[in-house]
């Protein structure tokens, strides 16, 4: 798990820290129920203050993405498929966007993109 | 849950310079900063609480207990390092580290020995022979080695070079990993708690100006940037300390999102350094 | 507390060393004195090195350290009052080693001194009365202030207290001095030193429980 954090972003430290957490249970980079570094271990790391953490913990566990056992750490939680699938599908959103725009460029037609779907689609890879 | 240190409207009166209506709270598990220019109060707070001067009101309660009437239950829980050394030049630093280690009766021999090592300080060497940095070292070690709950520090980096100021902190931020244990930080650079800090204390003329939680003084005051144009004497109030360059203003402000509505879009907010708010609340204007 | 007399002597080290030849050369220079000897060596050895203590204790401002510590106020006070038995002792060990060394080993050309009851009795009335006025002077004043103070007491001791015992002595025939005389004239020797003893001692008490309180209300 990476957490990079800007000093000087506009946006608060524990909210950057969330974000980050989010995105990685988001793209699997962090799997169910493994478990996340403490919060004081975490503080001492990126060398903030434990008050911060602990918010970003806090937010991270109220939105359903963790869950904290007392005297024992913090969790990923389960994450409930519906919530899965809408990430899912904005990936995939993202990817297509990305081709649609890639194959603008080199002035590719809506059919030959089609074309190329359909074939990558049945291929089954 | 009990504080580890309780400051109520502590009072000491100087000729010249009052110490009056000092309030604060630190549980265990956090690091707060004390900060403030020189002369603030900042030295005179912590001597009322190690009791080497009389208060002239008010109350300090450590660990629950009053600070006077428990002074050495208290103080073998303490650990200390002051702002000059003063311990004895003449002797080694074994000879002084022998002297200091018959006082407290948790004294950990191993765990000095291992600070000793990560400092690379010379038993053998008198105190004198040390140069600023080794001396604060030593008595960063001494405070450590003996199983102190609360730190007291009072400007312990002052003088010190950067290179210093940033092993101190790592150790002070390895310290606090341990959630029963507190460190009390008084310093004017305050560049050193921008980081680490849990809360802080800011200190004025002898009165507390605030003491919060560092990362919401950070999210809420601003530094505002704009035109000069854009004040005149309505929304001048929002300002703590104002200063007006040929090429614009700069000024602090206590809640960004106020400014922000006072002002609209004209104007650039910041994020200040706990440095800013303590030049602005200073000097002001 | 023991372990702040070790401290007075630890970081005095050298000049316990140099105390020690200090009281060789009173021995060898102070001949005429005759059995006083003793009495001035001791209470100059004892003087010097507690009031050493403090010098260093004051010059690395140790007492904001020591108050630090988990420390009673009480505990720096006495130990400093022990100390001055400690180095008393200390002085009076080394005056004996030096002056049976000196004696049997024939230097007859140098007249020495045994410690005698008198002179012995002398040292310890000596040492408690002017450390009793010194003391507290030093515990409320700080020791760089109480210097000046001390040393007109030094010298006003020297002086003025031959000057009392001359006066008491000529006296001795009349009114208080008188009686005193007389009471002690047909006691044993033991039981006049029990009693100067006696008298020091409560001098010392006195001076201590001044010198606490004073430092009690000590700010640093």
């Amino acid at each position: 798990m990476n957490i990079i954090i800007s000093n000087l972003s506009e946006q608060p430290i524990y909210e950057q820290i969330a974000a980050q957490i989010k995105d990685s249970i988001i793209k699997g980079e962090l799997k169910e129920a493994e478990m996340l570094p403490s919060i004081r271990s975490l503080a001492n790391e990126l060398k903030i203050s434990v008050i911060t953490t602990k918010r970003a913990y806090e937010e991270l566990e109220r939105d359903g993405y963790i869950t904290t056992v007392p005297g024992k750490g913090s969790y990923v939680a389960a994450q409930n498929r519906e919530l899965l699938k809408e990430s899912r599908m904005r990936i995939v959103e993202e990817k297509l966007i990305e081709a649609v725009s890639a194959a603008k460029t080199i002035g590719l037609t809506l059919d030959e993109v089609f074309e190329m779907l359909k074939l990558f689609y049945e291929e089954d890879v | 849950m009990e504080p580890i240190l309780e400051i109520t409207n502590l009072r000491k009166e100087y000729e010249g310079f009052t110490l009056k209506d000092i309030t604060l709270t630190l549980q265990k598990g956090y690091i707060m900063g004390f900060i403030g220019p020189n002369g603030a109060g900042k030295s005179t707070t912590i001597k009322l609480v190690l009791n080497l001067i009389n208060r002239d009101g008010g109350r300090i309660k450590v660990f629950g207990m009053d600070n006077i009437k428990y002074e050495t239950q208290i103080k073998n829980r303490i650990g200390f390092v002051l702002d000059e050394n003063f311990f004895y030049d003449e002797i080694t630093v074994k000879e002084m580290k022998n002297i200091i280690a018959s006082f407290y009766k948790r004294w950990d021999d191993k765990a000095f020995d291992k600070y000793m090592r990560k400092f690379e300080l010379p038993y053998s060497k008198k105190i004198k022979e040390l140069s600023k940095g080794m001396k604060m070292k030593f008595s960063l070690a001494a405070a450590l080695s003996h199983n102190a709950e609360l730190l007291i520090l009072d400007e312990p980096t002052s003088g010190l070079d950067p290179v210093v100021r940033r092993e101190f902190i790592d150790i002070l931020s390895d310290v606090i990993q341990d959630e029963n244990k507190a460190i009390f930080f008084s310093t004017h650079i305050t560049s050193d708690l921008d980081k680490i800090a849990d809360y802080v204390t800011f200190i004025n003329n002898g009165e507390i100006v605030f003491s919060n939680a560092k990362d919401e003084i950070l999210e809420n005051y601003g530094l505002v940037k704009g035109s000069n144009e854009l004040i005149n004497d309505n929304n001048k109030g929002v300002f703590i300390g104002l200063r007006e360059y040929g090429y614009g203003f700069e000024a602090l402000v206590k809640d960004k999102r106020q400014a922000r509505k006072v002002f609209g879009d004209k104007i650039l907010i910041e994020k200040p350094t706990l440095e800013d708010i303590m030049v602005y609340y200073t000097r002001g204007n | 507390m023991l372990n702040l007399v070790m401290k007075d002597i630890i970081v005095q080290k050298k000049s316990i060393a140099f105390a020690v030849l200090y009281i060789f050369f009173f021995i060898v220079a102070f001949q005429s004195v005759g059995e006083m000897t003793f009495t001035c060596a001791i209470t100059a050895f004892s003087y010097i090195l507690v009031m050493g203590g403090f010098a260093y204790d004051d010059k690395n401002k140790a007492d904001i350290m020591l108050n630090s510590l988990p420390l009673k106020r009480y505990n720096i006070v006495l130990a400093k009052y022990i100390s001055l038995f400690v180095f008393m002792t200390l002085g009076t060990l080394v005056y004996f080693i030096l002056e049976l060394v000196l004696r049997s080993t024939g230097f007859s050309f140098i007249k020495t001194y045994p410690i005698t009851i008198e002179s012995f009795t002398g040292a310890i009335f000596a040492v408690s009365i002017m450390h009793s006025f010194c003391l507290p002077i030093i515990f409320k004043f700080g020791y760089t202030k109480a210097k000046v103070i001390n040393f007109v007491i030094f010298f006003a001791f020297f002086f003025g207290v031959s000057q009392l015992i001359n006066y008491i002595y000529a006296k001795r025939n009349v009114g208080f001095a008188g009686k005193a005389f007389a009471f002690f004239e047909n006691k044993p020797d033991y039981l006049i030193a029990l009693a100067i003893i006696a008298a020091a001692a409560l001098l010392l008490l006195i001076s201590y429980m001044i010198s606490l309180r004073v430092y009690k209300k000590r700010e640093f």
